[in-house]
């Protein structure tokens, strides 16, 4: 396994600049998320990695090794594609074999190695058979198998669940875990879903029109994001976003929002908000901390009034949709208490979770110390 | 009067079916018929002679020649046409400027007629003043002119109209195959290590064998009966014997001899050598064609 480097990579086409001058360090066995929204470049940077994107400028390396100008084949990767890429016309044990098969292993070694790799995903059954005849987790696993028989230098995945139905995908992210945690494999991993990202990866790198917006392990970036896109981005439901005043009143501060209300600032938070004192900002609050429950009862935690738009039960909880003067609210709420929309809820805001967003530059402003 | 569903879906189908009993299968029991008659081709009345007409096929040397010539030049022209056909639909299926002019130009002689193409090539291949002989002493491959639809060289003449004017049927065939090949299994096969030669092998070549399958049973039909390149290449030279075909001998028998009876024979015996040669065509290569 390698130690993947990306330094200053550019990919244009044309005028358009797909990728713009991204830097990674991608350690030996780490699982390395590259997470989104569509045409963010995600998948380009991935398919440079591959040697099936000619790289524009900037370098790739593996182990110290530049590769960039190597073709895919000398670069020993394996890849994972979206639709599978299996050979139609071969059985999944041909098409586990198949890169074998090029590199001349002999035909009892390829057979051995199928024949874990098939261990390892549960797919021994199936090896006889055409990719038309497996339903698409099975295509998934072969898919895998192909990559895994290889013992690649890393495993580049494409979207692999982003075919699979929402049961099936859950499945595979666990299999996907284990894999990894038995092979200690560098996994470089390409999807616009948050919620695979963060489950998934050992780091995430949030990108963003070509850009990497973001780049830490998954508690980290979902508890620190850096700016408004980040924090909007990684966590289901999306972060609320607060236009407000930062208020300050006898050397305490607080945010009076557009209606008038009040949600008083952590004080550990004070020093570092205070330049900010008596400017438009945002504040940003997950629905998690906007929420009836009654666990959440902080001595942070601010009571809003709100009247309910639209309620979606999730299970345990529900989401509440609501409106403060013209802007959406997300918030969690005990699925216990019968509620109907229209019906007035308390929710607590708890501030202690709040994140300050300064609105020229988007940046999320470090709170400096991590208590209220 | 209410018909039930299946009458209402026989009723529908029957003009069909109708049509196709007269077209198709009466002039070949017809054909069958005549086989085991003797008959003049323009006067009323046949005589009955069984196999007579077959028998006097059997020892028929004309028959015998014309049979093989015709499979020379039904295999010849296939295998030519399949290489040159995948070879141009591979080139026209890669990306370069002015890709779809050359894609347009390259199946001009599939839409000119046959007789204007074959008037084209005789000039060209004339060994006079061909344009073909011209450049083969200008530069030097040859010391003096060919005699193109001479003895010698004729069939060679008529392998190569057909194939110039037939091929763009297996670049269009195949050109719309490989366009449907995802993307990804080259990528993927390039990931695996396989160079141009490999992915070519073991990515288009299969992807392409169902498409393949039916372009070859299909000019192996047109190209074993194929009468009017090979007949308008045979007129007006000497050496027409040398690319006689069976279907143009049947025609000779028909209406030069006005034996009706024995070109129904040769017809009857085509038809008999296309039916076995497709049963073992599909017994040994049909595959499942679900790829």
């Amino acid at each position: 396994m390698a130690r993947i480097v990306l330094d200053n990579l550019v990919k244009r086409y044309g005028d358009d600049e797909a990728v713009r001058g991204v830097t990674l360090a991608i350690e030996n066995g780490e699982f390395t998320v590259l997470v989104g929204p569509s045409g963010c470049g995600k998948t380009t940077t991935l398919r440079m990695i591959a040697g099936l994107e000619e790289v524009t400028s900037g370098n790739i390396r593996f182990d110290n090794e530049s590769v960039e100008n190597l073709p895919p084949k000398a670069r020993d990767v394996a890849m994972v594609f979206q639709s599978y890429a299996l050979y139609p016309h071969m059985s999944a044990r041909k098409n586990m074999a198949f890169s074998l098969r090029m590199k001349g292993v002999s035909r009892a070694e390829q057979e051995r190695l199928v024949q874990s790799a098939a261990e390892l995903l549960n797919i021994t059954a199936l090896l006889d058979r055409k990719p038309r005849e497996l339903s698409g987790g099975q295509r998934q696993r072969v898919a895998m198998g192909r990559a895994i028989v290889r013992n690649p230098r890393a495993f580049l995945f494409d979207e692999p669940l982003s075919n699979l139905d929402a049961a099936l995908r859950a499945q595979m992210r666990i299999e996907i875990k284990k894999i990894h945690q038995k092979l200690q494999a560098t996994i470089v991993y390409v999807t616009h879903d948050q919620v695979e990202a963060m489950t998934l990866a050992d780091k995430i790198v949030v990108m963003r029109d070509g850009r990497f917006e973001q780049v830490g392990d998954p508690v980290e970036v979902y508890q620190h994001p850096t700016n408004k896109f980040v924090a909007g981005f990684i966590g289901s439901p999306r972060m609320n976003f607060i236009p407000a005043r930062l208020v300050a009143e006898n050397g305490a501060l607080s945010a009076e929002l557009r209606d008038g209300t009040v949600l008083p600032v952590p004080r550990g938070r004070w020093p570092a908000y205070r330049p900010y004192a008596d400017q438009a900002v945002e504040i940003g609050l997950r629905p998690d901390h906007l929420t009836d429950r009654q666990e959440t009862n902080a001595p942070s935690c601010h009571f809003l009034d709100a009247t309910i738009d639209v309620i979606e039960p999730t299970g345990a909880t529900s989401l509440i949709t609501f409106s403060i003067d013209g802007i959406e609210f997300a918030a969690i709420a005990d699925s216990g208490v019968p509620r109907r929309p229209g019906d007035r809820i308390r929710l607590r805001a708890d501030m202690s979770h709040m994140h300050l967003i300064d609105l020229a530059s988007e940046k999320v402003i470090a709170p400096d110390c991590s208590t209220a | 009067m209410r018909l039930s569903q299946s009458s209402t879906g026989l009723l529908l189908i029957a003009p069909a079916v109708a049509l196709l009993l007269c077209l198709t299968l009466y002039p070949v029991m017809h054909g069958i018929w005549l086989s085991f008659h003797a008959k003049h081709s323009f006067f009323p009345g046949q005589t009955f002679i069984g196999l007579a007409n077959y028998g006097f096929l059997l020892g028929d040397p004309d028959f015998w020649s014309s049979l093989w010539r015709g499979v020379i030049y039904s295999v010849s022209t296939i295998i030519l046409q399949i290489v040159l056909g995948v070879a141009a639909a591979l080139v026209l299926n890669e990306m370069f400027p002015a890709r779809n002019l050359v894609r347009g130009i390259v199946l001009f002689p599939y839409m000119i007629p046959t007789v204007v193409a074959v008037i084209l090539w005789k000039w060209l291949l004339n060994n006079q003043f061909g344009l073909v002989n011209y450049g083969l002493v200008a530069f030097g491959i040859t010391d003096e002119n060919i005699s193109w639809m001479g003895r010698s060289y004729i069939m060679v003449s008529l392998i190569l109209i057909s194939v110039w004017q037939f091929f763009p049927f297996v670049v269009l065939a195949v050109l719309a195959r490989l366009q449907t090949i995802p993307h990804e299994l080259y990528e993927a096969a390039k990931v695996d290590g396989a160079g141009a030669v490999r992915r070519f092998l073991h990515v288009t070549l299969p992807q392409l064998m169902s498409v393949l399958f039916v372009v070859i049973l299909l000019r192996s039909i047109w190209m074993f009966t194929k009468f009017d390149t090979v007949w308008l290449i045979t007129q007006g030279g000497g050496a027409e014997k040398y690319i006689r075909t069976l279907p143009v001998y049947a025609y000779l028998r028909t209406f030069h001899f006005y034996e009706a009876g024995t070109g129904a024979a040769i017809a009857v015996v085509m038809f008999a050598i296309l039916v076995a040669s497709t049963t073992v065509y599909f017994y040994l290569f049909r595959r499942d064609e679900r790829l």
